[in-house]
């Protein structure tokens, strides 16, 4: 019965060039994933997903003033849903005080209808 | 006052994505809501859909005599959000100092924040005991503990209680939410009995698990836009309905009795 060289067997495959390791720091990689901030964590603050209201941003008392409650979203209004299921998340959906004034009893009344 | 924190003796059970899914719940409700990050991994800024370049905070400017509501930064979801931001050690410290040493620290801060009608803030805690938590305990708030469905965190649970934690009284007072429990493993189930059962009333309500809720995150949406079927819906709202009603100043307030009655 003929053994099986394992020593001899091994030789042979190191020296195929095919068996080297791969490194990829030499390549242009680039990532792409389904999830938004996974890319935006990969490609730094170049691309943020969704920008803040800089409006509100830069003028957080006009919409946070102590005496009116503002900026609620309006939740009367329906989801629109995309093909598969998910609501579109448009920027013209995220609406805001500045965008739109909306005091908190306006909206629930409008709601308890 | 319409303040609620939350707090986990045990790391990893979900307590920052589960302030920022009931902040989005309450808001359903009709509230206003603010979320106040307290938590040095800055995290909850992305919970609410905000940059990562995003490094503004309260920490960086805590020196200042300012009041917070004038840092709230409006998130795409309406929720009004005072991040803990970026901030080098000394600033870290400095507001450490700040919320250990003066009694009144955080209340004037947040100013009339707290007694607006129908407005309700909730505050992400670090994991265990914190200058943060010292903080809060002092304030007339609701204070809610995360744990999760497993040995460690039952193992966790009489931490609650110690005078360098919640401490008695504030830990008698004190409600659980049981989060991410997997029904199909026996473990978990469980140890939601042994919670039932240990808690009785001061469990406040219980999450299932849903793989939605990372998935939610990554994508930068609220679950109730990433989900809006997913079951973990009807249990983020049931439990923003009790957290409603035991806030006297937010649930009475006449705008809000439409969904609630």
């Amino acid at each position: 019965m003929n053994s099986y060289d394992d020593i001899g067997a091994f030789k042979s495959k190191i020296d195929q060039e095919e068996l080297n390791f791969q490194a990829f720091g030499d390549k242009n990689i680039v990532m792409a994933s389904a999830w938004p901030l996974l890319n935006e964590l990969m490609h730094g603050a170049k691309t943020p997903a969704k920008p803040v209201n800089s409006t509100l941003a830069s003028n957080p008392k006009a919409a946070f003033a102590a005496a009116n409650v503002q900026s609620v979203r309006d939740i009367s209004t329906p989801q629109h849903l995309s093909a598969n299921g998910m609501p579109s998340s448009t920027e013209a959906e995220l609406k805001t005080a500045a965008d739109k004034p909306t005091e908190l009893s306006a909206i629930l009344k409008k709601v308890s209808r | 006052m319409n303040l609620v924190y939350l707090t986990s003796p045990k790391g990893g059970v979900g307590r920052t994505t589960l302030t920022a899914n009931l902040a989005f719940a309450l808001q359903r409700l009709g509230h206003q809501v603010v979320v106040l990050d307290l938590d040095v991994q800055n995290s909850l800024r992305l919970h609410m859909g905000l940059s990562v370049a995003e490094h503004r905070g309260v920490v960086a400017q805590s020196q200042h005599n300012s009041d917070w509501r004038e840092h709230i930064i409006e998130t795409p979801s309406g929720v009004g959000l005072l991040p803990y931001g970026q901030a080098t050690k000394a600033q870290r410290e400095g507001f450490n100092t700040l919320l250990r040493q003066e009694p009144d620290f955080l209340e004037h801060r947040l100013g009339s924040l707290l007694h607006q009608p129908g407005c309700i803030t909730l505050v992400d805690l670090p994991t265990g005991p914190s200058s943060g938590l010292d903080a809060v305990k002092r304030m007339d708030g609701l204070g809610v503990v995360v744990l999760m469905a497993d040995g460690c965190s039952a193992a966790t649970m009489p931490l609650v209680g110690q005078d360098h934690y919640l401490g008695a009284e504030a830990g008698k007072r004190a409600l659980y939410i049981i989060n991410q429990i997997y029904i199909r493993s026996r473990l978990n189930r469980d140890c939601a009995e042994f919670f039932e059962n240990r808690l009785g009333s001061a469990l406040l309500g219980r999450v299932h698990r849903d793989e939605a809720i990372p998935e939610a995150t990554a994508s930068l949406q609220s679950i109730f836009e990433y989900a809006p079927t997913s079951a973990v819906i009807q249990d983020l709202e049931d439990i923003a309905r009790s957290i409603s009603r035991m806030l006297p100043d937010a649930y009475g307030h006449d705008s809000m009795k439409f969904s609630l009655r």
